[in-house]
């Protein structure tokens, strides 16, 4: 499965132009009791856990439990106090229709912070061979035997 | 990876415009093929709600980071 990077325009950091950055940002099916959600989310190769904003949990009627572990650490050293619940996801491409249960944390960002949507390791990446080309712009990610599908 | 909006349209003549950064910060929802934008603010709920009653039943529903991103921090 073939995915190409996705283009948004920001500023810079050195000068603050006009950039073009290009991520590996795949789209992914979130089910939830009251209906389903189609999300293009970012491929972190860098993030243990695929965390979404917790309020796509409340609007797709995802009940979350509170961690009782350590919060999360993101970069900075910044703690980020995660909930979790077991959710089924889809990744589908032409004829290729994969779907399996995974667990995921969810995030409450504060106000209008980077409120990003992760596909990390666990629930995500554990399950695929990963190739980013970064020539070409192109993510490309082939189910593994690990991948427990519904 | 990041580059000039000239070298993207270069390197990618066939590729889609990238998104505006009007759109930084905010969620968007895309239509069916991914040509246009149906919706757009800042509330989940409400972008998705907004596009499903323009019409589009499961929009493609995408998070605009602003900035670079490092991580989240």
């Amino acid at each position: 499965m073939r995915f190409p990077y996705s283009l948004s325009i920001a500023r810079s950091i050195d000068a603050g132009d006009e950039i073009v950055i290009l991520r590996p940002e795949v789209p992914i099916r979130v089910f939830g009791p009251t209906g389903a959600a189609e999300l293009l989310a970012l491929v972190d190769t860098g993030s243990d856990n695929s965390i979404l904003p917790l309020s796509i949990a409340h609007d797709l009627g995802i009940e979350t439990t509170l961690g009782k572990g350590p919060s999360a650490s993101a970069y900075g050293g910044q703690r980020i106090a995660l909930s979790f619940a077991d959710v089924l996801l889809e990744l589908s491409q032409d004829e290729v229709v994969l779907r399996w249960s995974s667990r995921l944390y969810f995030a409450d960002f504060p106000g209008d912070s980077e409120k990003a949507v992760i596909l990390g390791h666990e629930g995500f990446l554990d399950y695929f061979t990963a190739t980013f080309d970064g020539e070409n712009c192109v993510a490309t990610l082939e189910p593994n035997e690990s991948i427990p599908l519904s | 990876m990041q580059m000039t909006l000239e070298e993207a349209r270069k390197r990618f003549p066939n590729g889609p415009e990238p998104i505006a950064l009007q759109y930084a910060g905010q969620w968007i929802a895309w239509n069916n093929d991914r040509t246009s934008i149906i919706a757009h603010g800042a509330n989940f709920g409400k972008v998705r709600a907004e596009a499903i009653a323009e019409g589009y039943p499961e929009p493609l529903m995408q998070r605009v980071l602003g900035t670079p991103f490092v991580g989240m921090a």
